[in-house]
């Protein structure tokens, strides 16, 4: 009798071959996915609005209404390693408290903080105290560089500014850094 | 005697394989559909903020580097016009149109800056009523002024695909020192 020929695949070998083939789609797309989301928050990292708006924030905190006191050079230097500057007679005189106003208003500025050019230190203080800041802050600071060699201006110190903006009628938060020179 | 050639498939494989091939075709159809029209809008959405940046950082470049002293705002028909005064001397201008379609005329829109014209991006276009072209992608609103030596020019953009309304945003202080 004529043996019957069995060509084909087992199933066992079906099956094998099925999960190397799931277990490699899953992967790529566990590892792909997050890209996707993390693509979509630094469109609102540094964009074009957020660097023009800190560059008059920077030129505000540079002018010579800007009141930098001992105080804030100790907050900013120390271990608190920031401060939040605000449009009040703490850190702004004359005319430029209404102007300060109206720019956070124009910009959508939420927070600013005037940290050291270096952000180790506030990068430290974000993550240690995460209850304190914006979800949205950490993982800015965390992306962003630490900006160890010294600044080509000179720039000692640096503003990190949080925008509140809509999106697709969505509140979220941009963010965009620039350096301060300040003595 | 020779043996017959069995190779091959049969008719219920055969079978079996095309309803299969065309259940998968059917019901990726709909996803690639949807993707397609996806990329198109995204191209879109790139255009709109490609063209958005680039004007926007034309004028910030001058309002910076040059530094404003002074602005002047004016208004006439469906022209909007900004002189602006920079710190060297210079002088230059921004010049938005916005004609919406109505009985007698289409749509028109058109920014210039220094005397360069931008061309706003076009995405198609419908015809209205009387039958007087629309633009899919328009100047919706138009808001400059120079209250409290601050110059604010804001143009929105608007078009029926995207729910955020893009725009160029421009604040300035006035003779900032």
């Amino acid at each position: 009798m004529q043996k019957q020929k069995r060509n084909g695949f087992a199933l066992a070998e079906t099956v094998v071959v099925s999960v190397f083939v799931m277990a490699i789609f899953s992967m790529i797309y566990t590892n792909f996915y997050p890209l996707m989301g993390e693509y979509e928050r630094r469109e609102t990292y540094d964009d074009v609005d957020s660097k023009y708006a800190s560059y008059w924030i920077k030129r505000l905190i540079q002018s010579d209404d800007f009141i930098f006191s001992t105080t804030t050079k100790n907050n900013i230097n120390g271990s608190t390693a920031y401060q939040k500057i605000t449009c009040n007679n703490t850190y702004f005189k004359g005319d430029k408290i209404n102007l300060c106003n109206q720019l956070y208003q124009s910009f959508g500025v939420k927070n600013v903080y005037l940290i050291t050019y270096n952000t180790q230190k506030f990068r430290t203080k974000v993550t240690s105290n995460p209850s304190s800041f914006s979800a949205g802050l950490e993982e800015y600071v965390l992306y962003l560089p630490n900006y160890s060699s010294p600044s080509l201006n000179n720039a000692k110190y640096r503003i990190i500014v949080e925008y509140q903006r809509t999106k697709d009628d969505n509140d979220y938060y941009a963010y965009s850094t620039i350096e301060v020179k300040r003595e | 005697m020779k043996i017959k050639n069995e190779k091959g498939f049969t008719i219920v494989e055969i079978l079996i394989t095309f309803i299969l091939v065309i259940i998968l075709t059917v019901s990726m159809y709909s996803s690639v559909a949807a993707y397609k029209n996806k990329q198109q809008l995204e191209s879109y959405r790139e255009k709109i903020i490609t063209y958005k940046n680039l004007l926007t950082k034309e004028i910030q470049d001058d309002l910076i580097m040059n530094e404003l002293v002074q602005a002047q705002t004016s208004k006439s028909g469906n022209f909007f016009y900004v002189t602006m005064t920079f710190r060297n001397g210079t002088t230059k201008q921004l010049v938005v149109k916005r004609q919406l379609a109505n009985e007698t005329q289409d749509d028109s829109f058109m920014i210039s800056y220094g005397g360069i014209d931008y061309p706003i991006p076009t995405f198609g276009s419908s015809k209205n009523e009387y039958n007087r072209k629309e633009e899919d992608f328009r100047i919706n609103n138009i808001d400059i002024n120079t209250n409290n030596q601050l110059l604010t020019i804001y143009i929105g953009f608007y078009h029926p695909n995207f729910s955020t309304r893009y725009a160029i945003d421009i604040v300035c202080p006035i003779n900032f020192a």
